[in-house]
Protein backbone atom coordinates (compact mmCIF):
# COMPACT_ATOMS: atom_id res chain seq x y z
CA UNK A 1 0.00 0.00 0.00
CA UNK A 2 1.67 3.20 -1.19
CA UNK A 3 -0.49 5.90 0.37
CA UNK A 4 -1.50 6.90 3.91
CA UNK A 5 -0.06 3.65 5.23
CA UNK A 6 3.47 2.47 5.79
CA UNK A 7 2.39 -0.73 4.05
CA UNK A 8 3.81 -3.15 6.59
CA UNK A 9 2.38 -5.64 9.06
CA UNK A 10 4.21 -7.19 11.98
CA UNK A 11 3.41 -10.70 13.18
CA UNK A 12 4.93 -11.28 16.59
CA UNK A 13 5.17 -14.87 17.84
CA UNK A 14 5.82 -14.60 21.55
CA UNK A 15 6.26 -18.32 22.06
CA UNK A 16 8.99 -18.60 19.42
CA UNK A 17 10.23 -15.10 20.19
CA UNK A 18 10.16 -14.38 16.47
CA UNK A 19 8.97 -11.38 14.47
CA UNK A 20 7.90 -11.56 10.85
CA UNK A 21 7.24 -8.62 8.58
CA UNK A 22 4.64 -8.78 5.86
CA UNK A 23 3.82 -6.29 3.15
CA UNK A 24 0.23 -5.05 3.21
CA UNK A 25 -1.37 -5.39 -0.18
CA UNK A 26 -3.51 -2.67 -1.74
CA UNK A 27 -6.25 -5.29 -1.97
CA UNK A 28 -6.20 -5.75 1.80
CA UNK A 29 -6.68 -2.02 2.43
CA UNK A 30 -9.23 -1.66 -0.38
CA UNK A 31 -11.22 -4.49 1.10
CA UNK A 32 -10.89 -3.76 4.82
CA UNK A 33 -9.94 -0.03 4.91
CA UNK A 34 -8.09 -0.20 8.24
CA UNK A 35 -8.59 -0.02 12.00
CA UNK A 36 -11.18 -2.32 13.54
CA UNK A 37 -12.35 -3.82 10.23
CA UNK A 38 -8.82 -4.74 9.19
CA UNK A 39 -8.08 -5.94 12.73
CA UNK A 40 -10.96 -8.43 12.48
CA UNK A 41 -9.54 -9.84 9.26
CA UNK A 42 -6.15 -10.28 10.89
CA UNK A 43 -7.70 -11.70 14.05
CA UNK A 44 -9.55 -14.32 12.02
CA UNK A 45 -6.38 -15.26 10.15
CA UNK A 46 -4.57 -16.04 13.41
CA UNK A 47 -7.61 -16.94 15.52
CA UNK A 48 -6.22 -20.34 16.61
CA UNK A 49 -3.31 -18.62 18.32
CA UNK A 50 -5.50 -16.26 20.41
CA UNK A 51 -4.03 -13.09 18.90
CA UNK A 52 -4.34 -9.55 20.06
CA UNK A 53 -4.18 -7.11 17.16
CA UNK A 54 -3.02 -3.50 17.34
CA UNK A 55 -4.09 -1.57 14.25
CA UNK A 56 -4.11 1.95 12.90
CA UNK A 57 -7.02 3.45 11.03
CA UNK A 58 -7.11 4.56 7.42
CA UNK A 59 -6.51 8.23 8.32
CA UNK A 60 -4.62 7.78 11.61
CA UNK A 61 -1.60 10.07 11.75
CA UNK A 62 -2.72 12.33 8.90
CA UNK A 63 -4.07 15.91 9.01
CA UNK A 64 -7.65 14.65 8.90
CA UNK A 65 -9.45 16.07 11.96
CA UNK A 66 -9.22 13.90 15.09
CA UNK A 67 -7.20 11.22 13.32
CA UNK A 68 -5.72 10.00 16.60
CA UNK A 69 -7.15 6.52 16.86
CA UNK A 70 -5.45 3.17 17.00
CA UNK A 71 -7.53 0.09 17.83
CA UNK A 72 -6.87 -3.04 19.87
CA UNK A 73 -8.90 -6.08 18.83
CA UNK A 74 -9.00 -9.44 20.52
CA UNK A 75 -11.02 -11.86 22.60
CA UNK A 76 -11.93 -9.94 25.71
CA UNK A 77 -10.96 -11.50 29.05
CA UNK A 78 -13.96 -9.65 30.48
CA UNK A 79 -16.72 -10.58 28.05
CA UNK A 80 -15.28 -13.69 26.40
CA UNK A 81 -16.18 -12.12 23.06
CA UNK A 82 -14.38 -10.12 20.40
CA UNK A 83 -14.01 -6.50 21.39
CA UNK A 84 -12.42 -3.37 19.99
CA UNK A 85 -10.83 -0.75 22.18
CA UNK A 86 -9.27 2.48 20.95
CA UNK A 87 -5.92 3.89 21.96
CA UNK A 88 -5.70 7.61 21.51
CA UNK A 89 -3.60 10.55 22.78
CA UNK A 90 -0.46 10.17 20.61
CA UNK A 91 -0.24 6.38 20.65
CA UNK A 92 -2.34 5.70 17.53
CA UNK A 93 -0.37 8.23 15.55
CA UNK A 94 2.97 6.84 16.76
CA UNK A 95 1.97 3.33 15.67
CA UNK A 96 1.05 4.56 12.19
CA UNK A 97 4.32 6.45 11.85
CA UNK A 98 6.40 3.62 13.33
CA UNK A 99 6.70 1.91 9.96
CA UNK A 100 4.08 -0.72 10.79
CA UNK A 101 0.36 -0.19 10.37
CA UNK A 102 -0.76 -3.34 12.17
CA UNK A 103 0.80 -5.61 14.78
CA UNK A 104 -0.50 -9.11 15.41
CA UNK A 105 0.73 -10.55 18.71
CA UNK A 106 0.18 -14.28 19.10
CA UNK A 107 1.21 -17.00 21.52
CA UNK A 108 2.54 -16.78 25.04
CA UNK A 109 6.08 -15.78 25.93
CA UNK A 110 8.12 -18.02 28.20
CA UNK A 111 9.39 -15.00 30.11
CA UNK A 112 8.28 -11.36 30.31
CA UNK A 113 8.96 -9.37 27.16
CA UNK A 114 8.24 -5.97 25.69
CA UNK A 115 7.99 -5.00 22.05
CA UNK A 116 9.87 -1.91 20.86
CA UNK A 117 8.63 -0.69 17.48
CA UNK A 118 10.14 2.31 15.73
CA UNK A 119 11.31 3.60 12.37
CA UNK A 120 10.54 0.36 10.53
CA UNK A 121 12.28 -1.78 13.14
CA UNK A 122 10.86 -4.08 15.81
CA UNK A 123 12.53 -5.88 18.68
CA UNK A 124 11.26 -8.24 21.35
CA UNK A 125 13.20 -7.48 24.49
CA UNK A 126 13.53 -8.83 28.00
CA UNK A 127 11.05 -7.27 30.44
CA UNK A 128 11.91 -9.28 33.54
CA UNK A 129 13.21 -6.15 35.28
CA UNK A 130 10.08 -4.23 34.26
CA UNK A 131 7.48 -6.88 35.00
CA UNK A 132 6.50 -5.82 38.51
CA UNK A 133 6.65 -2.11 37.82
CA UNK A 134 3.54 0.01 37.98
CA UNK A 135 2.60 1.79 34.76
CA UNK A 136 4.16 5.09 35.82
CA UNK A 137 7.52 3.53 36.66
CA UNK A 138 7.26 1.41 33.51
CA UNK A 139 6.77 4.44 31.27
CA UNK A 140 9.62 6.31 32.94
CA UNK A 141 11.94 3.33 32.72
CA UNK A 142 11.18 2.47 29.10
CA UNK A 143 11.72 6.09 28.07
CA UNK A 144 14.96 6.06 30.05
CA UNK A 145 16.16 2.80 28.46
CA UNK A 146 15.25 3.95 24.97
CA UNK A 147 16.52 7.49 25.57
CA UNK A 148 13.48 9.23 24.13
CA UNK A 149 10.83 10.98 26.20
CA UNK A 150 8.17 10.90 23.52
CA UNK A 151 7.98 7.12 23.15
CA UNK A 152 4.38 6.02 23.63
CA UNK A 153 3.90 3.08 25.98
CA UNK A 154 0.93 0.72 25.85
CA UNK A 155 1.65 -1.06 29.09
CA UNK A 156 0.16 -3.01 31.95
CA UNK A 157 0.43 -2.79 35.71
CA UNK A 158 -0.24 -5.20 38.55
CA UNK A 159 -3.83 -5.80 37.44
CA UNK A 160 -2.77 -7.03 34.01
CA UNK A 161 0.14 -8.97 35.42
CA UNK A 162 -2.28 -10.88 37.69
CA UNK A 163 -4.80 -11.47 34.91
CA UNK A 164 -7.61 -9.39 36.40
CA UNK A 165 -10.52 -8.81 34.01
CA UNK A 166 -10.61 -5.31 35.48
CA UNK A 167 -7.16 -4.67 34.02
CA UNK A 168 -6.64 -2.32 31.13
CA UNK A 169 -3.86 -1.37 28.77
CA UNK A 170 -2.69 2.06 29.86
CA UNK A 171 -1.43 4.73 27.50
CA UNK A 172 1.77 5.88 29.16
CA UNK A 173 0.76 6.97 32.67
CA UNK A 174 -2.90 7.45 31.96
CA UNK A 175 -6.12 5.50 31.79
CA UNK A 176 -7.13 4.37 28.32
CA UNK A 177 -10.56 3.61 26.85
CA UNK A 178 -9.89 -0.15 27.24
CA UNK A 179 -12.98 -1.65 28.85
CA UNK A 180 -12.41 -5.21 27.67
CA UNK A 181 -9.68 -6.24 30.07
CA UNK A 182 -7.04 -6.33 27.35
CA UNK A 183 -4.50 -5.58 30.05
CA UNK A 184 -5.15 -9.10 31.32
CA UNK A 185 -4.71 -10.45 27.80
CA UNK A 186 -1.26 -8.89 27.63
CA UNK A 187 -0.53 -10.25 31.10
CA UNK A 188 -1.55 -13.77 30.00
CA UNK A 189 0.87 -13.45 27.13
CA UNK A 190 3.73 -12.24 29.36
CA UNK A 191 3.84 -9.06 27.30
CA UNK A 192 4.50 -6.09 29.56
CA UNK A 193 4.36 -3.33 26.99
CA UNK A 194 4.50 -2.06 23.46
CA UNK A 195 6.79 0.93 23.07
CA UNK A 196 6.03 2.95 19.95
CA UNK A 197 7.83 5.80 18.25
CA UNK A 198 7.19 6.94 14.72
CA UNK A 199 9.38 9.09 12.57
CA UNK A 200 8.25 7.67 9.25
CA UNK A 201 6.41 9.62 6.56
CA UNK A 202 2.97 9.06 5.09
CA UNK A 203 2.45 9.91 1.43
CA UNK A 204 -0.83 10.95 -0.14
CA UNK A 205 -1.80 10.08 -3.71
CA UNK A 206 -2.53 13.70 -4.55
CA UNK A 207 -0.90 15.72 -1.76
CA UNK A 208 -2.16 19.22 -2.69
CA UNK A 209 -5.73 18.05 -3.15
CA UNK A 210 -5.67 15.95 0.03
CA UNK A 211 -4.20 18.86 1.97
CA UNK A 212 -6.79 21.27 0.56
CA UNK A 213 -9.68 19.00 1.46
CA UNK A 214 -8.34 18.44 4.98
CA UNK A 215 -7.88 22.17 5.50
CA UNK A 216 -11.36 22.84 4.16
CA UNK A 217 -12.76 20.46 6.76
CA UNK A 218 -10.74 22.06 9.55
CA UNK A 219 -11.92 25.52 8.54
CA UNK A 220 -15.52 24.36 8.48
CA UNK A 221 -15.11 22.94 11.99
CA UNK A 222 -13.53 26.17 13.24
CA UNK A 223 -16.37 28.17 11.76
CA UNK A 224 -19.17 25.90 12.90
CA UNK A 225 -19.01 26.54 16.64
CA UNK A 226 -20.34 23.03 17.27
CA UNK A 227 -17.60 22.07 19.66
CA UNK A 228 -18.26 21.97 23.40
CA UNK A 229 -16.07 23.78 25.89
CA UNK A 230 -12.79 22.39 27.09
CA UNK A 231 -12.44 19.19 29.07
CA UNK A 232 -14.60 16.09 29.32
CA UNK A 233 -16.72 17.92 31.89
CA UNK A 234 -18.14 20.07 29.11
CA UNK A 235 -19.70 16.96 27.57
CA UNK A 236 -21.56 16.33 30.77
CA UNK A 237 -23.64 19.48 30.49
CA UNK A 238 -23.84 19.19 26.71
CA UNK A 239 -25.63 15.89 27.20
CA UNK A 240 -27.79 17.04 30.04
CA UNK A 241 -25.69 15.43 32.77
CA UNK A 242 -24.47 16.89 36.03
CA UNK A 243 -22.17 19.88 35.71
CA UNK A 244 -18.92 18.83 37.39
CA UNK A 245 -16.84 21.69 36.03
CA UNK A 246 -16.92 23.66 39.30
CA UNK A 247 -15.78 20.60 41.26
CA UNK A 248 -12.95 19.98 38.76
CA UNK A 249 -11.89 23.61 38.57
CA UNK A 250 -10.62 23.56 42.16
CA UNK A 251 -7.52 21.69 41.01
CA UNK A 252 -7.67 22.24 37.25
CA UNK A 253 -4.30 22.81 35.64
CA UNK A 254 -4.79 22.65 31.87
CA UNK A 255 -6.71 20.84 29.15
CA UNK A 256 -5.17 19.08 26.18
CA UNK A 257 -6.27 17.30 23.04
CA UNK A 258 -5.31 14.09 21.32
CA UNK A 259 -3.41 14.11 18.05
CA UNK A 260 -4.98 16.26 15.30
CA UNK A 261 -8.03 17.13 17.37
CA UNK A 262 -9.77 20.45 17.87
CA UNK A 263 -11.34 19.32 21.13
CA UNK A 264 -9.32 19.58 24.32
CA UNK A 265 -11.09 16.77 26.15
CA UNK A 266 -8.30 15.67 28.46
CA UNK A 267 -8.12 17.39 31.81
CA UNK A 268 -5.07 17.60 34.04
CA UNK A 269 -5.47 18.30 37.75
CA UNK A 270 -2.65 19.04 40.16
CA UNK A 271 -2.75 18.01 43.80
CA UNK A 272 0.95 17.90 44.65
CA UNK A 273 1.58 21.53 43.76
CA UNK A 274 -0.49 24.59 42.99
CA UNK A 275 -2.76 23.91 40.01
CA UNK A 276 -2.00 27.41 38.74
CA UNK A 277 1.72 26.63 38.52
CA UNK A 278 2.49 26.66 34.80
CA UNK A 279 6.24 26.32 35.05
CA UNK A 280 8.12 23.02 35.10
CA UNK A 281 9.14 22.74 38.74
CA UNK A 282 11.03 20.18 40.79
CA UNK A 283 7.76 18.40 41.56
CA UNK A 284 8.05 15.48 39.17
CA UNK A 285 4.56 14.05 39.71
CA UNK A 286 2.23 17.00 40.28
CA UNK A 287 -1.04 15.32 39.39
CA UNK A 288 -2.97 13.24 36.89
CA UNK A 289 -4.55 13.49 33.44
CA UNK A 290 -8.24 12.57 33.36
CA UNK A 291 -9.07 10.99 30.01
CA UNK A 292 -12.70 10.09 30.68
CA UNK A 293 -15.80 11.34 32.38
CA UNK A 294 -18.07 8.75 33.94
CA UNK A 295 -15.66 7.60 36.64
CA UNK A 296 -15.31 11.22 37.72
CA UNK A 297 -19.07 11.55 37.94
CA UNK A 298 -19.30 8.33 39.96
CA UNK A 299 -16.60 9.37 42.42
CA UNK A 300 -18.06 12.85 42.84
CA UNK A 301 -21.46 11.32 43.50
CA UNK A 302 -19.77 8.99 46.00
CA UNK A 303 -18.71 12.03 48.01
CA UNK A 304 -15.03 12.22 47.10
CA UNK A 305 -13.30 15.57 46.91
CA UNK A 306 -11.51 16.34 43.68
CA UNK A 307 -8.18 15.89 45.48
CA UNK A 308 -9.15 12.45 46.80
CA UNK A 309 -10.42 11.59 43.37
CA UNK A 310 -7.10 12.54 41.78
CA UNK A 311 -5.05 10.61 44.31
CA UNK A 312 -7.24 7.51 44.01
CA UNK A 313 -7.20 7.57 40.23
CA UNK A 314 -3.43 7.85 40.34
CA UNK A 315 -3.41 4.55 42.28
CA UNK A 316 -5.84 3.09 39.75
CA UNK A 317 -3.65 4.15 36.83
CA UNK A 318 -0.48 2.87 38.41
CA UNK A 319 -2.13 -0.53 38.95
CA UNK A 320 -3.39 -0.56 35.35
CA UNK A 321 -7.04 -0.85 36.37
CA UNK A 322 -10.10 0.27 34.43
CA UNK A 323 -11.09 3.46 36.31
CA UNK A 324 -14.78 2.94 35.65
CA UNK A 325 -14.74 -0.48 37.27
CA UNK A 326 -12.61 0.88 40.10
CA UNK A 327 -15.03 3.76 40.70
CA UNK A 328 -17.96 1.31 40.90
CA UNK A 329 -16.08 -0.80 43.44
CA UNK A 330 -14.95 2.14 45.56
CA UNK A 331 -18.37 3.75 45.71
CA UNK A 332 -20.04 0.36 46.21
CA UNK A 333 -17.81 -0.42 49.19
CA UNK A 334 -18.40 2.98 50.71
CA UNK A 335 -14.74 3.96 50.66
CA UNK A 336 -14.32 7.53 51.78
CA UNK A 337 -10.68 8.37 51.15
CA UNK A 338 -7.58 7.40 49.22
CA UNK A 339 -6.14 5.34 52.10
CA UNK A 340 -9.21 3.13 52.23
CA UNK A 341 -9.09 2.76 48.48
CA UNK A 342 -5.94 0.65 48.47
CA UNK A 343 -7.61 -2.39 50.04
CA UNK A 344 -10.62 -2.23 47.72
CA UNK A 345 -8.44 -1.92 44.63
CA UNK A 346 -6.38 -4.95 45.67
CA UNK A 347 -9.60 -6.94 46.19
CA UNK A 348 -10.73 -5.84 42.75
CA UNK A 349 -7.52 -7.15 41.20
CA UNK A 350 -8.07 -10.50 42.91
CA UNK A 351 -11.71 -10.77 41.85
CA UNK A 352 -12.37 -13.29 39.11
CA UNK A 353 -15.04 -11.31 37.33
CA UNK A 354 -16.12 -7.75 36.77
CA UNK A 355 -19.70 -6.56 36.94
CA UNK A 356 -19.27 -3.18 35.29
CA UNK A 357 -19.69 -3.62 31.56
CA UNK A 358 -20.29 -1.71 28.38
CA UNK A 359 -22.40 1.33 27.79
CA UNK A 360 -25.53 -0.46 26.62
CA UNK A 361 -28.02 -2.16 28.84
CA UNK A 362 -28.53 -5.88 28.24
CA UNK A 363 -31.87 -5.11 26.59
CA UNK A 364 -30.35 -2.53 24.26
CA UNK A 365 -27.49 -4.87 23.41
CA UNK A 366 -30.01 -7.59 22.56
CA UNK A 367 -31.82 -5.24 20.21
CA UNK A 368 -28.88 -3.45 18.67
CA UNK A 369 -25.93 -5.79 18.77
CA UNK A 370 -23.31 -6.62 21.33
CA UNK A 371 -21.09 -4.29 23.28
CA UNK A 372 -18.17 -4.72 20.92
CA UNK A 373 -16.75 -1.21 21.33
CA UNK A 374 -15.35 0.40 24.43
CA UNK A 375 -17.83 2.77 25.96
CA UNK A 376 -15.60 5.70 25.33
CA UNK A 377 -15.78 8.14 26.75
CA UNK A 378 -17.33 5.88 29.34
CA UNK A 379 -20.52 7.78 29.66
CA UNK A 380 -23.83 6.05 29.18
CA UNK A 381 -25.75 9.16 28.20
CA UNK A 382 -23.85 9.42 24.93
CA UNK A 383 -25.20 6.11 23.76
CA UNK A 384 -28.58 5.97 25.43
CA UNK A 385 -31.43 6.33 23.00
CA UNK A 386 -29.21 6.39 19.93
CA UNK A 387 -27.69 2.91 20.28
CA UNK A 388 -27.87 2.00 16.61
CA UNK A 389 -26.48 5.31 15.35
CA UNK A 390 -23.74 5.34 17.98
CA UNK A 391 -22.69 1.80 17.02
CA UNK A 392 -22.46 2.86 13.37
CA UNK A 393 -20.43 5.93 14.26
CA UNK A 394 -18.11 3.78 16.33
CA UNK A 395 -17.67 1.25 13.52
CA UNK A 396 -16.85 4.00 11.05
CA UNK A 397 -14.59 5.89 13.45
CA UNK A 398 -12.70 2.79 14.60
CA UNK A 399 -12.07 1.85 10.97
CA UNK A 400 -11.00 5.25 9.72
CA UNK A 401 -8.95 6.10 12.82
CA UNK A 402 -11.05 9.09 13.87
CA UNK A 403 -12.22 9.79 17.40
CA UNK A 404 -15.88 8.66 17.60
CA UNK A 405 -16.76 11.32 20.16
CA UNK A 406 -15.48 13.95 17.76
CA UNK A 407 -17.59 12.45 14.97
CA UNK A 408 -20.66 12.52 17.18
CA UNK A 409 -20.00 16.12 18.14
CA UNK A 410 -19.19 17.30 14.61
CA UNK A 411 -21.86 15.53 12.54
CA UNK A 412 -20.62 16.75 9.17
CA UNK A 413 -17.45 14.70 9.63
CA UNK A 414 -19.39 11.68 8.46
CA UNK A 415 -18.97 8.74 6.09
CA UNK A 416 -19.44 10.93 3.01
CA UNK A 417 -16.87 13.47 4.20
CA UNK A 418 -14.34 10.73 4.96
CA UNK A 419 -14.98 8.95 1.66
CA UNK A 420 -14.38 12.27 -0.10
CA UNK A 421 -10.84 12.28 1.35
CA UNK A 422 -9.98 8.75 0.24
CA UNK A 423 -9.46 9.47 -3.46
CA UNK A 424 -6.80 12.18 -3.08
CA UNK A 425 -5.51 10.41 0.01
CA UNK A 426 -4.98 6.95 -1.39
CA UNK A 427 -6.42 6.71 -4.91
CA UNK A 428 -9.46 4.95 -3.50
CA UNK A 429 -12.77 5.76 -5.09
CA UNK A 430 -15.30 5.50 -2.33
CA UNK A 431 -18.75 6.71 -1.45
CA UNK A 432 -20.16 7.24 2.00
CA UNK A 433 -22.64 4.42 1.43
CA UNK A 434 -19.93 1.98 0.34
CA UNK A 435 -17.81 2.93 3.34
CA UNK A 436 -20.72 2.33 5.70
CA UNK A 437 -21.34 -1.08 4.12
CA UNK A 438 -17.77 -2.09 4.89
CA UNK A 439 -17.86 -0.80 8.46
CA UNK A 440 -21.25 -2.45 9.01
CA UNK A 441 -19.38 -5.76 8.69
CA UNK A 442 -17.85 -5.06 12.09
CA UNK A 443 -21.32 -4.95 13.61
CA UNK A 444 -22.39 -8.05 11.74
CA UNK A 445 -19.29 -10.06 12.65
CA UNK B 1 8.52 36.27 12.83
CA UNK B 2 5.58 35.66 10.53
CA UNK B 3 3.20 34.74 13.33
CA UNK B 4 2.41 35.20 16.99
CA UNK B 5 2.39 32.42 19.56
CA UNK B 6 0.15 32.07 22.61
CA UNK B 7 1.45 28.88 24.25
CA UNK B 8 -1.35 28.49 26.79
CA UNK B 9 -3.86 28.23 23.97
CA UNK B 10 -1.99 25.24 22.53
CA UNK B 11 -3.74 21.91 23.15
CA UNK B 12 -0.80 19.84 21.91
CA UNK B 13 -2.59 18.40 18.87
CA UNK B 14 0.49 18.54 16.62
CA UNK B 15 -1.47 19.61 13.54
CA UNK B 16 1.08 22.41 13.12
CA UNK B 17 3.85 19.82 12.85
CA UNK B 18 1.97 17.79 10.27
CA UNK B 19 1.14 20.92 8.28
CA UNK B 20 4.76 22.03 8.27
CA UNK B 21 5.98 18.61 7.19
CA UNK B 22 3.56 18.78 4.28
CA UNK B 23 4.96 22.20 3.35
CA UNK B 24 8.48 20.72 3.43
CA UNK B 25 8.02 17.34 1.81
CA UNK B 26 4.46 17.05 0.49
CA UNK B 27 4.12 14.17 2.93
CA UNK B 28 2.99 13.82 6.53
CA UNK B 29 5.33 13.17 9.43
CA UNK B 30 6.62 14.76 12.61
CA UNK B 31 10.24 14.70 11.53
CA UNK B 32 10.85 17.47 9.07
CA UNK B 33 8.79 20.36 10.39
CA UNK B 34 10.28 23.62 11.65
CA UNK B 35 7.76 23.65 14.46
CA UNK B 36 7.22 21.02 17.11
CA UNK B 37 5.05 20.49 20.11
CA UNK B 38 7.28 20.14 23.14
CA UNK B 39 5.80 17.20 25.02
CA UNK B 40 8.79 15.69 26.73
CA UNK B 41 7.50 16.41 30.25
CA UNK B 42 4.20 14.61 29.92
CA UNK B 43 3.90 13.63 33.57
CA UNK B 44 3.98 17.32 34.51
CA UNK B 45 1.49 18.26 31.79
CA UNK B 46 4.13 20.76 30.67
CA UNK B 47 3.82 21.32 26.96
CA UNK B 48 4.24 24.08 24.45
CA UNK B 49 5.71 24.92 21.06
CA UNK B 50 9.22 25.28 19.67
CA UNK B 51 9.82 26.96 16.33
CA UNK B 52 13.13 27.06 14.54
CA UNK B 53 14.13 30.22 12.71
CA UNK B 54 17.47 30.92 11.00
CA UNK B 55 19.41 31.94 14.08
CA UNK B 56 16.95 31.59 16.88
CA UNK B 57 14.45 29.27 18.48
CA UNK B 58 11.09 30.54 19.61
CA UNK B 59 10.25 28.74 22.84
CA UNK B 60 6.54 28.82 23.45
CA UNK B 61 6.57 27.74 27.08
CA UNK B 62 3.38 27.68 29.15
CA UNK B 63 4.76 30.50 31.28
CA UNK B 64 5.41 32.64 28.22
CA UNK B 65 7.05 32.80 24.80
CA UNK B 66 10.61 33.94 24.26
CA UNK B 67 13.09 33.89 21.43
CA UNK B 68 16.54 32.57 22.29
CA UNK B 69 19.72 32.31 20.28
CA UNK B 70 20.75 28.89 19.06
CA UNK B 71 24.05 29.10 20.95
CA UNK B 72 22.27 30.01 24.17
CA UNK B 73 19.91 27.09 23.75
CA UNK B 74 22.78 24.68 23.25
CA UNK B 75 24.57 26.01 26.29
CA UNK B 76 21.42 25.33 28.32
CA UNK B 77 21.41 21.75 27.13
CA UNK B 78 18.08 22.11 25.37
CA UNK B 79 16.69 18.77 26.42
CA UNK B 80 16.43 15.63 24.33
CA UNK B 81 13.43 16.89 22.42
CA UNK B 82 15.04 20.21 21.51
CA UNK B 83 17.98 18.55 19.78
CA UNK B 84 16.18 17.29 16.70
CA UNK B 85 14.67 20.66 15.83
CA UNK B 86 18.08 22.30 15.78
CA UNK B 87 19.11 20.27 12.77
CA UNK B 88 15.88 20.92 10.87
CA UNK B 89 15.26 23.60 8.26
CA UNK B 90 14.32 27.02 9.54
CA UNK B 91 10.77 28.34 9.24
CA UNK B 92 10.31 30.27 5.99
CA UNK B 93 6.82 31.49 6.90
CA UNK B 94 5.44 29.47 3.98
CA UNK B 95 6.51 32.24 1.61
CA UNK B 96 4.92 30.53 -1.35
CA UNK B 97 1.49 30.42 0.29
CA UNK B 98 -1.02 33.00 1.51
CA UNK B 99 0.29 32.55 5.02
CA UNK B 100 1.88 29.99 7.30
CA UNK B 101 0.19 26.60 6.92
CA UNK B 102 0.65 25.83 10.63
CA UNK B 103 -1.44 28.90 11.44
CA UNK B 104 -4.12 27.79 9.00
CA UNK B 105 -4.35 24.38 10.65
CA UNK B 106 -4.05 25.45 14.30
CA UNK B 107 -7.48 24.74 15.83
CA UNK B 108 -7.06 26.74 19.03
CA UNK B 109 -5.57 30.08 18.01
CA UNK B 110 -2.25 29.30 19.71
CA UNK B 111 -0.67 30.32 16.40
CA UNK B 112 -1.93 33.40 14.61
CA UNK B 113 -0.69 35.71 11.90
CA UNK B 114 0.86 38.95 13.08
CA UNK B 115 -1.30 41.99 12.36
CA UNK B 116 1.31 43.50 10.06
CA UNK B 117 1.33 40.33 7.99
CA UNK B 118 -2.43 40.01 7.61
Amino acid sequence: MDFLFSGNLLVVDLQKKEIEEEVLSEEFISRYIGGARANIALYEKYREEDPIVFGSGFFTGTPVPASCLGVVTGKSPRTGKIGHSPFNLYAGMELKLSGFDFIVVKGVAAEPLYLWVHDGLADLLDASELWKMDTWALTDELRNIIGEEMVQVLGIGEAGMKGSPAAQININYWASPDQFGFGAKMGEKNLKALALRGLNMLDAADPPEFNDRCLELHNRIKGSKVLPGKGFASFSTLLGGEDISGWLSQLLHRHSGCFACHMSCNTFVKYNESPTEMRSTEVTEPGILFTGLSYLQKLKKGGFTIEECGRILEQVSRLGLDPDVAADALVGEGVSDSKGAKKVLQELISAGEVKSGGWMSEEAAEANGQNIFSSWPPFKAIGEGIEKEWMQINALAYTCGICPVFMLTVPFVDAAALAHLMEPGAEMEMTGEALLEITQEILDH
Amino acid sequence: MPFAVEPLKCNGCSLCEVACSYHRDEAFSLLSSSIMVYRAEEKKNYFGLIIKFEDTLLLGRPEGAEEVGMAEMQSQGGGASAKPIMIREACDGCEDLDGPLCVAYCPTGALSRREAEV
